[in-house]
């Protein structure tokens, strides 16, 4: 549906200066037919550019940006995500049981719950400390270091987990 | 330790008595009466003889009389007997009967039945003091609707039942073997006032009321009535906070020779000398004295192994136990709470936070010979200080029990928490924990596992 409506839109080219995307440059010609004969443009591509404009549907924009993730993201930091969502989900859970079906005992509450906030934390500071993008901000923590800086905090804080709900 | 000092003490004098009965205050009585007076009451006196009590004999104006010698008391029990002088006389003012009473002595105190005798200003002074109201001179109580003579003119003599009191009360004062015997009563009465120690003993009939005989000769209205009915003492008694007793009769011929006879209505012996013995039994506490034999308690953590320990915790079964006796003439014997009264236990810490009834128990810890063991299991509050049994037993005729135990309420330790597992609601946040522990060691082999190729690539450089 959202592939077809754009091929009623006007000439795109008009509004093209103004797209910040600046990978669009490297094939002007390729942009408006390519889009209305082939509805996977990301897999046929040789580079990551996914040919939007402004008026491009919501759903369109979230297909690029998920390509672009696919595309451009490593392995590792994948994992991370993927271990962000599952802490989330189990998070969420235990929230929604502690509303549901009351807080006592408290502490278990607050330990099961601290446990993956703060698994979450520490997880996102390893995102953040080993992707490849913030190399210049973390010159000085390797990979290596950050992740070993991760296992000895996620230890401490199972450890105080199980203490604290006794 | 007292308590067994004192029944160390109770023994060696029912054996100098010699199984006579014996007041628990002491034997020694004063008789304070004049010489013309003693004749009418030989049988009282007599009968307290023989009851065991050692009677010294002092006109009202004896110099020689003192009721302290070196701050002790000299008598034990004091009987003022009807007296036409005005005053007691110099050793005999109204401080030194309460002194007498503070010092734990009782006094029975017969006022005049003829209105046109006085009251003396001692013994008036000492019923106001003690809240205890006396009509002027010249009141008498009568009943025209209930005659004990026909042929009396001035229905002066007053039929009166013996008293009976609420199922809550125990009743002292009925003890003999005709119930149902009347009482011969001539005399002016009792108001009593609002405090809570003074009881009365014998109420006037419905229909009788006091009156001012000077003033109201053939009729009587509000102006110079002093009291009537049920609100019109005849005997009413003080027992003090330190259980010593004082009581007021309202007209001495009650206890008088003259009234141990027939009564003329009935033609049956009136009950007047059991009722005499009644009165001056109680008063000079031979009945209606309490005795705590033991108090125990122990609790739920260290059951009966440890028995009046300082220390309960919270939310623990506690068992208190209180064992008593009662007073009877010449021994002491189980105390039996009244059907509608209870023995009650007090948990307390600045406000009771439990008051519960104590029931006698089947199976006490300790035996005690001759009495009643009381008790009561309860959980302690959720609240940890300084905690107080307290047994505070305050009934009309009775003495006063007010037995304090103080201990201390400990919180949970550390250690006596239940577990997590032990409670189901935790489950779920338990699971969430060990999901979180167990997903992160899979994230963390994966991670080991999917090491990146561009870092392999740079590694070999290197090498």
């Amino acid at each position: 549906m959202a592939r077809k409506a754009r091929a009623t839109t006007p000439e795109p080219s008009a509004v093209r200066p103004s797209t910040p995307n600046t990978t669009v440059d490297a094939a002007p010609k390729a942009t408006p037919k390519t889009s209305t004969t082939t509805t996977t443009t990301s897999s046929s591509s040789s580079t990551s550019t996914v040919n939007l404009s402004a008026n491009s549907s919501p759903f369109a924009v979230a297909g690029a940006i998920w390509d672009k993730y696919q595309k451009d993201t490593p392995q590792r930091t994948k994992l991370i995500d993927v271990f962000l969502g599952f802490l989330v989900a189990v998070g969420a859970l235990q929230f929604i049981y502690c509303v549901v079906a009351g807080n006592y005992p408290f502490n278990a509450f607050l330990a099961g719950f601290a446990a993956t906030v703060g698994q979450f934390v520490l997880t996102a500071s390893l995102r953040i400390q080993t992707n490849p993008a913030n190399k210049a901000e973390f010159s000085s923590v390797s990979p290596e270091r950050a992740f070993a800086d991760f296992v000895f905090g996620s230890l401490t804080l199972h450890f105080f987990c199980v203490n604290f709900i006794n | 330790m007292g308590l067994t000092l004192r029944s160390v003490l109770t023994a060696l004098i029912s054996l100098v008595s010699l199984s006579q009965g014996i007041s628990l205050t002491g034997p020694r009585t004063l008789l304070v009466l004049e010489d013309d007076v003693k004749a009418q009451f030989q049988t009282l006196i007599s009968d307290l003889e023989a009851r065991g009590f050692t009677t010294t004999t002092h006109t009202p104006k004896s110099t020689t009389l003192t009721l302290f010698q070196h701050e002790e008391r000299v008598y034990d029990n004091i009987i003022i007997f009807p007296t036409k002088l005005k005053g007691l006389g110099p050793n005999l003012p109204s401080s030194s009967f309460l002194k007498h009473a503070t010092a734990g002595g009782n006094i029975l105190i017969l006022l005049p039945s003829s209105q046109d005798d006085n009251v003396p200003t001692a013994i008036a002074e000492l019923a106001t003091q003690v809240d205890i109201f006396l009509p002027p001179k010249g009141f008498a109580v009568v009943n025209h609707f209930d005659l004990a003579d026909q042929i009396e003119p001035d229905h002066n003599t007053l039929l009166v039942d013996l008293p009976s009191f609420p199922s809550d009360t125990k009743n002292y004062f009925n003890t003999g073997e005709d119930k149902a015997a009347k009482l011969l009563y001539r005399g002016a009465g009792l108001a009593l006032g609002s405090s809570p120690l003074v009881q009365p003993i014998l109420k006037a009939p419905r229909f009788a009321y006091s009156y001012d005989t000077k003033e109201a000769s053939s009729f009587a209205d509000d102006e110079n009535v002093f009291s009537a009915g049920k609100q019109l003492a005849l005997v009413a008694s003080v027992q003090t906070r330190n259980n010593a007793r004082i009581t007021f009769v309202g007209g001495a011929d009650l206890l008088a020779d003259q009234s141990f006879t027939k009564v003329a209505k009935t033609n049956q012996m009136s009950g007047n000398r059991a009722f005499a013995k009644d009165v001056t039994a109680w008063t000079f506490k031979e009945t209606g004295v309490l005795r705590v034999d033991g108090i125990e308690h122990w609790g739920e953590e260290f059951g009966k192994g440890v028995v009046n320990g300082d220390v309960y915790r919270i939310k623990h079964d506690v068992t208190f136990s209180i064992a008593l006796s009662e007073y009877s003439y010449d021994h002491f014997e189980p105390f039996v709470a009244p059907a509608d009264d209870a023995v009650q236990l007090e948990f307390t810490m600045l406000d009771p936070y439990y008051r519960i009834p104590l029931s006698a128990s089947s199976s006490p810890l300790t035996q005690h010979k001759n009495s009643t063991t009381y008790s009561t299991t309860f959980k302690t509050p959720d609240q940890h200080g300084v905690f107080t049994f307290a047994v505070n037993y305050k009934r009309p005729f009775l003495s006063n029990v007010h037995e304090k135990r103080a201990v201390t309420v400990r919180h949970f330790a550390h250690n006596e928490w239940t577990r997590s597992w032990g409670i189901s609601g935790s489950w779920p946040w338990i699971a969430g924990i060990w999901v979180v522990v167990v997903g992160w060691i899979g994230f963390v082999g994966l991670w080991l596992w999917s090491k990146p190729i561009v870092a392999e690539g740079k590694a070999k450089k290197k090498q």
